[in-house]
């Protein structure tokens, strides 16, 4: 982008000689293309997100007493205060099942919320964590969640902080990195066709 | 050498090649069997090795799928190398449209997906080649296919390894079983190499008094103990038989002088046999000339009863007119003749003359007829004769004997037909047949008929002569040529009547004679015989 205004900037130079709003108008619309284009490429990486969530759901087992029965919803929270366009990708997965359970999408603002209703919601089999909550949670709260529910983040920083699994973006690619750590104290088992695919944290 | 062997002369070979092929057909259809299930076990192994891995594979091949890691895919996909029948391999994943879109290939990238690998869904043998197209599922939906491309060469290879330990394993048991079956057969064959040793010597001496050692206790003892039973049966009836010969040798010498004695009895019995023979044929002339001479002692009394009466009329007639001239004479002498007994005298003596020369003329007619027909029978002349009027001869001269049984007899002939034949034969076949009819035939039967027919064949007279008598039976009138056979023996019949006709036929006038009959229908008999000898 910044390279793309050094070149804007030149031609605005050149254009500002022969007509004010005409380089007015010009500016306008990059503007707006710039806006699109990151309106656009977040979606698409929401989009790309919620895929990985859902198909993530296939391969895990969870530990039988967090879950009533095999007929229960598959709850999939999301936390984080700018968890809308997720949601919106996420939600369009409810109309499918995961090894035979109906998926809810559940979103929490603060990590208060999601303590005081994740009961109300039916507990939180995947959880995801936006940017900038996960740092506000304790290790305890953290030992806790991870019993029942598969904490994904999409930061190294959250799986240095305790976080089970992490969808890294790498140019347009999303990796998926593993804590086995993180894993080992939790009653969640990843499938080995999973983990074979994963990349493992913190990398030899 | 070569032929012996392939001929198998000997029960020695004859084993050994009967072991030899036991064997070999044994082990062929063992050793086929077994490696027909070897290879397609070894197939079936190899097909399914493949599809293990290949399912294995399609299940770890889910997350690549679903999380777009083409990297991953083709790292498992080269997991293959373990199996090199695997010659290629490639992975593809369906979109929301249900396409197709290559993810990665083993062993080299593939620029362009294989197409139409859903129908390798059934696994496809082409060859060698095996094709193999596996679904890859998750959560139940189909998210990708899996498509192998093997190459069973291994397959050959096993195949000719089979091969291999087939042959070797075929040569090493018929080599072993040579080795036993010749080891074994002096063993199994010494009884009977012995056995037929024994057989020579008795042959080759004639001593039926050896024996076979039958102490053994199997087959051979038994066919010992009957060989054994055989020679005894065969020394028994060698001695029979050496008696036998003997009596038979003895008897011999007997018989040539007996032979000797009978062959002298014999040929007295013949020479006895030849003048008996001599003297039947001497009979049967002496009856045949007396049967002739009846013929013509009876023709000689037929011409004397007829010529009897105009001789008789003539002799009345010329007596009568002797006294009538006695009378005249007297009256001459007394000077009493009259006129009147003048006219008398003279009209009776032309009647007594006329009387007289008539009966006289008669009586020389019959004669003379009677003279011809004596002399044909008593001699053997062939001279020319009208037949028609020679058969009413021959009647007349039979009239005497007619007389009594007074048959009718037609003679139908063709006037003027002229032949030249034994004449005197002829009328004795005539006379015979009709006495023979006269005799034998009209007993007991109204209106006797005897129908004569003479017709000229070319250039032979045919003679059918046939009554309506009793005729004869069949078995009667096989026999009525053979001479003495008569149906009236004792009664007059010499059986020679139809013997002396067939003999007149055959022999004087070179002809042919057959007779036909049925009993109550009459008798026939055609003569044929030449016009001229």
């Amino acid at each position: 982008m910044v390279g793309l205004y050094g070149i804007e900037n030149i031609k605005l130079k050149k254009c500002r000689a022969l007509w004010n709003p005409c380089r007015l108008l010009i500016v306008c619309l990059l503007l707006f293309s710039s806006s699109l284009f990151a309106i656009t490429s977040n979606e698409k990486q929401a989009k790309l997100t919620a895929a990985f969530i859902y198909q993530i759901s296939k391969f895990v087992t969870w530990p039988e007493s967090g879950i009533a029965s095999s007929q229960d919803d598959l709850s999939i929270c999301i936390l984080g205060k700018d968890h809308f366009v997720l949601m919106q990708q996420l939600t369009r997965f409810e109309s499918k099942k995961s090894k035979g359970r109906s998926i809810k999408i559940h979103a929490f603002d603060s990590k208060e919320n999601l303590l005081s209703n994740q009961g109300a919601a039916g507990g939180c089999q995947i959880l995801f964590s936006l940017n900038g909550e996960w740092s506000s949670f304790t290790l305890e709260e953290i030992s806790h969640l991870k019993q029942s529910s598969l904490l994904i983040g999409k930061t190294r920083y959250f799986l240095e902080e305790g976080g089970m699994m992490a969808l890294i973006q790498a140019k347009s690619k999303i990796n998926i990195f593993v804590n086995p750590e993180a894993m080992e104290g939790s009653q969640i088992k990843l499938e080995s066709r999973l983990r074979a695919l994963a990349k493992t944290f913190p990398q030899l | 050498m070569r032929s012996k062997i392939f001929q198998l002369t000997t029960f020695k070979a004859k084993l050994v090649s009967l072991m030899i092929g036991v064997t070999f057909i044994s082990l062929l259809v063992a050793s086929f069997g077994l490696a027909v299930v070897q290879i397609k076990n070894f197939r079936n192994s190899l097909e399914a090795s493949t599809l293990s891995t290949t399912a294995i594979l399609s299940f770890n091949l889910a997350p690549a799928l679903v999380f777009d890691d083409s990297d991953s895919a083709r790292q498992l996909l080269s997991s293959f190398e373990t199996l090199p029948q695997v010659t290629m391999a490639s992975v593809y994943s369906v979109d929301e449209r249900g396409e197709l879109a290559l993810v990665a290939s083993y062993p080299v990238e593939l620029d362009t997906p294989v197409s139409n690998i859903k129908a390798y869904l059934t696994p496809r043998f082409n060859g060698q080649e095996h094709q193999l197209t596996y679904p890859i599922e998750l959560d139940g939906d189909v998210i990708g296919y899996l498509y192998i491309q093997s190459s069973f060469d291994q397959l050959d290879a096993f195949k000719l390894q089979m091969t291999e330990v087939v042959i070797i394993t075929m040569v090493l048991c018929l080599l072993l079983a040579l080795a036993i079956s010749l080891k074994f057969q002096s063993i199994l064959l010494r009884p009977l190499s012995h056995l037929v040793e024994l057989t020579q010597k008795v042959s080759d001496d004639k001593d039926y008094s050896i024996r076979v050692d039958d102490k053994s206790n199997d087959e051979f003892s038994h066919l010992a103990q009957s060989f054994n039973h055989m020679l005894e049966q065969i020394q028994l009836h060698d001695r029979r038989q050496r008696e036998v010969e003997d009596e038979i040798r003895e008897l011999n010498l007997n018989l040539e002088e007996k032979v000797h004695k009978r062959a002298i009895a014999l040929e007295r019995a013949n020479e006895s046999l030849l003048g008996t023979l001599d003297e039947l044929h001497r009979s049967q002339k002496q009856l045949v000339e007396r049967e002739k001479m009846a013929s013509l002692g009876g023709l000689v009394a037929g011409i004397a009863h007829e010529v009897n009466t105009p001789i008789g009329i003539g002799v009345t007639a010329a007596s009568h007119l002797g006294s009538l001239l006695s009378q005249l004479e007297e009256r001459y002498k007394t000077n009493t003749l009259r006129e009147k007994d003048l006219t008398y005298f003279l009209e009776n003596a032309n009647e007594g003359v006329s009387i007289t020369c008539k009966n006289l003329a008669r009586a020389a007619d019959l004669i003379k007829s009677f003279k011809q027909v004596a002399v044909d029978q008593s001699s053997d002349n062939v001279r020319l004769l009208e037949i028609n009027d020679y058969f009413h001869e021959i009647l007349l001269s039979l009239r005497p004997q007619i007389k009594k049984v007074a048959p009718q007899i037609n003679v139908v002939c063709d006037e003027g037909l002229l032949i030249r034949c034994n004449a005197g034969a002829l009328a004795q076949i005539l006379t015979n047949l009709i006495i023979n009819s006269l005799i034998h035939g009209f007993e007991g039967v109204e209106h006797e008929t005897i129908n004569i027919v003479i017709n000229k064949l070319e250039e032979n007279i045919r003679l059918t002569y046939d009554d309506n008598g009793v005729g004869m039976s069949q078995d009667a009138l096989e026999c009525i040529f053979e001479p003495f056979y008569t149906t009236r023996r004792g009664q007059g019949g010499s059986g020679l009547g139809t013997h002396l006709v067939y003999n007149l036929v055959t022999q004087a006038l070179h002809g042919t004679i057959s007779a036909t009959s049925k009993h109550g229908e009459g008798l026939r008999f055609e003569i044929n015989f030449p016009e001229a000898i």
